[in-house]
């Protein structure tokens, strides 16, 4: 059996042994497990990660959160981008609301969330902020970018108004809400993982990472950084998959 | 015959008065050409008559409960959906399924885009996608087609390509059609009659009848090379 | 503070080039003991161990301090383990010695962790959560001396609710060896006399500062431990200030990393720490 690779294909493995080779010399540079552990020990660490008996609730409690956080800011991200895509007024409003939010640094919002919200609400309650900002702003743009002149055909051919939304501004404002909730789950799902190291949830990767730490396992913080980053990967997959089945039209 | 008229028209954009107390009349089954330079009001006179913007004043019969199509410069296809789903998008909803897509199926082999159901907007050349268009204005039910410039920008061959697809749909479902160009030769070869419109406010220079089956029509006819003499005159003054 | 004279004489003293470092937090001593530039270092037993044990080149001297914990706070329904059921007690950091103190002892009063009693981790450092129980944002916390004493002056309100100490004595007849001096394995190598003269003179300040907590409680405020005396005084006190050979108490230290080690190994570093952990 021959397994065959593009050159591209190629050319991305062999950035990631790049990678692990540069990792392994500076391991042996350092002669520290505390400063850097050598990959092998670490690929170890992490399998015995998903060995672990609470590894489940520890990767779905992150996971849930990420996701209650994500429907939330859909929700209101949607809503309010909606008002703001058709009302300029209020989009003059809302602009710089969502630019402070996206601009003020994660770790402020946490510690100040940390003040006014329980430990286990910190971190859902940080995914909302960091990821409605993205969906709103699109879904604004994904409004105002429909072409008046397709809405006036549909008009002129009597579409009616239900079918004009579902036919024509739905499919023309779906993109932008694909891109933004890639930027939004990229986003906050980094950010509910600090938030996590902060507030020590009892279940988390967060948590987890800050517990290593304490114990001085760098490799495992190292482990669940890993696991972290493939999460973070999977994500992006399911999104692009869908943007491929949502607008195959554009491809 | 019946007529379409407009009587007594009066329009203004700003300060510049595009018809004042003008009138005009086309005959049914008909397809009139309406030609005059840029910016004399031609396209504004089309979407007062498809209903998009309200004249000042003035009287328009026989308008009166007829559908209208508008074929537009561009195509204005909708990017997310098929060739099929753009025709279909003007269809009535409530037409079962078995109904939409023989109609649809119609028009397709009718503006020669056999094989292209399943295609979407991006992977047409313009041209095709304005024989969607054209295939689109008459699956709609319409009593009334206007067309605005629907030739504009495209090179010769694909305009005569395109002349000839319309005229054959027409030739089988003949209804009125009102269409507006500032070009000379489109004029000749696409319409029954012809109306020269001069420069705002907008006065009828000539009414020119051509007498020649649309099919039969070349620019090199003799014929024609007169009549469009006629219209350069016309539109000289 | 079982330092503060030998703190003082070295301060006073010439000819020596030692230098005692008080830092806030045990986090900022084990760094140093990463990087080596600690050649002494006290800390909490369990990181102690944690440390020898992942390799670092430092042994366990003696055991200088013995129970500085307290639960305390302004909550005044509780009195008994059982009225903390479904209350919120503040705790520094998961994993560190108060943290795993208290819930060895919620659990050997019929609690469990974090589903009857809320545990919360939101104040970091002990300054923090110090603050936090001073200024009343946490009701309840775990709280080590001397900043309890501290707070408790501060604030009216606040009271000592538990000593873990005396809670650990209920079920444990080994006494609660918390925290740990340790002397780096080169210095003891090459420089046993030098650590040999340390420990006495450390010894010798401890016996001091609690015959005489007056002077010591000076001693105290000069060197900004604590901002006043009355306060230092009685910190003193509470702090259960014992300096013994590490060599003299080996098998209480087994025992009380034991404990730990059971619930979880990691708390001492994935094992209990063998034969050199203790340097005689």
């Amino acid at each position: 059996m021959k397994i065959s690779f593009t050159d591209k294909q190629y050319v991305s493995i062999a950035s990631v042994v790049i990678m692990l080779v540069i990792w392994k010399i500076l391991a042996m540079h350092f002669g520290s497990d505390f400063v850097l552990p050598p990959p092998e020990k670490t690929f170890f660490t992490t399998f015995k990660l998903f060995t672990d008996s609470h590894f489940l609730a520890i990767v779905g409690s992150t996971l849930i959160r990420s996701i209650i956080g994500f429907i939330f800011s859909g929700i209101l991200g949607m809503g309010l981008g909606i008002i703001a895509g058709i009302n300029p007024l209020f989009n003059a409003f809302l602009r710089p609301v969502l630019v402070t939010i996206r601009s003020t640094p994660v770790i402020a919002l946490i510690l100040l969330a940390l003040i006014w919200f329980t430990p286990g609400s910190v971190p859902v309650f940080i995914a909302m902020l960091t990821m409605f900002p993205f969906i709103c702003t699109n879904v604004t743009d994904g409004i105002r970018s429909v072409d008046r002149e397709l809405v006036e055909m549909a008009q002129f051919y009597r579409a009616g108004r239900k079918r004009i939304i579902r036919e024509v501004y739905i499919p023309a404002i779906i993109p932008f809400i694909i891109s933004g909730t890639s930027s939004a789950i990229g986003f906050g799902w980094r950010a509910i993982i600090t938030g996590e190291v902060l507030s020590q949830p009892e279940y988390g990767i967060g948590t987890l990472m800050q517990n290593a730490q304490t114990f001085l396992n760098v490799d495992a913080v190292i482990a669940w950084t890993i696991v972290a980053v493939i999460i973070g990967y999977m994500f992006e997959k399911v999104i692009r998959w869908s943007e491929h089945k949502l607008i195959a039209w554009r491809f | 015959m019946m007529n379409l008229e407009i009587k007594g028209l009066y329009k203004s954009f700003e300060d510049i008065s595009l018809f004042r107390n003008f009138s005009i009349n086309f005959p049914e089954g008909e397809i009139t050409c309406i030609l005059g330079p840029s910016g004399c009001g031609k396209t504004t006179l089309l979407n007062i008559i498809g209903n998009i913007i309200r004249p000042d004043s003035g009287i328009l019969n026989g308008f009166d409960g007829k559908v209208i199509s508008y074929i537009f410069q561009d195509p204005r296809l909708l990017p997310w959906k098929t060739v099929r789903g753009n025709i279909e998008f003007v269809l009535n909803k409530n037409l079962p399924a078995e109904k939409r897509k023989e109609i649809t199926g119609h028009f397709i082999k009718l503006v020669e885009l056999e094989g292209f159901e399943d295609f979407y907007p991006g992977k047409l050349s313009g041209g095709m996608r304005q024989r969607v268009a054209i295939a689109r204005a008459f699956a709609y039910p319409s009593d009334i087609i206007l067309m605005d410039e629907p030739l504009k920008g495209l090179d010769i061959k694909l305009k005569l390509n395109l002349i000839q697809t319309f005229s054959q749909i027409w030739q089988s479902d003949r209804r009125s059609v009102i269409f507006v160009t500032h070009d000379v030769d489109e004029s000749l070869l696409l319409s029954n009659e012809i109306v020269v419109f001069s420069r705002a406010p907008v006065n009828i220079l000539t009414r020119q009848k051509v007498e020649m089956p649309l099919t039969n029509r070349s620019p090199d006819s003799e014929y024609l090379k007169r009549l469009k003499q006629i219209l350069l005159n016309n539109l000289g003054t | 503070m079982g330092m503060i004279r030998l703190i003082d004489s070295l301060n006073n003293g010439e000819g020596h080039n030692v230098r005692v470092l008080i830092l806030n937090e045990p986090l900022q001593v084990r760094k140093m003991m990463i990087d080596g530039s600690a050649d002494f270092a006290v800390l909490p037993a369990t990181m102690a161990a944690i440390v020898y044990n992942k390799g670092l080149e430092y042994r366990l001297v003696a055991v200088p301090v013995w129970g500085t914990i307290y639960l305390i706070g302004s909550d005044t329904t509780v009195s008994g383990w059982k009225d903390l059921k479904g209350k919120r007690v503040h705790v520094m950091a998961r994993g560190m010695t108060p943290d795993v103190l208290f819930r060895y002892l919620l659990e050997e009063n019929g609690l469990i962790p974090e589903k009857d009693v809320t545990l919360d981790y939101s104040f970091p450092t002990h300054i923090d959560l110090a603050n936090a129980v001073a200024s009343g944002q946490a009701d309840i916390g775990v709280v080590s001396e001397p900043l309890a004493s501290l707070v408790i002056k501060n604030n009216r309100a606040v009271r000592q609710i538990f000593s873990f100490e005396q809670e650990w004595k209920k079920f444990q007849d080994i006494p609660l060896a918390e925290t740990a001096f340790m002397a780096k394995n080169d210095v003891i190598r090459n420089n046993r006399q030098l650590v040999e003269k340390i420990i006495s003179a450390y010894e010798a300040s401890t016996e001091w500062v609690n015959q005489y907590p007056d002077s010591a409680a000076g001693l105290i405020v000069k060197y900004n431990i604590l901002p006043d005396t009355g306060v230092a005084v009685r910190s003193i006190k509470r702090s259960n200030l014992k300096f013994v050979r590490a060599g003299d108490v080996k098998p209480q230290v087994e025992a009380y990393l034991n404990i730990f080690y059971r619930m979880n190994p990691d708390i001492t570093g994935g094992k209990i720490p063998d034969e050199n952990f203790i340097y005689r």
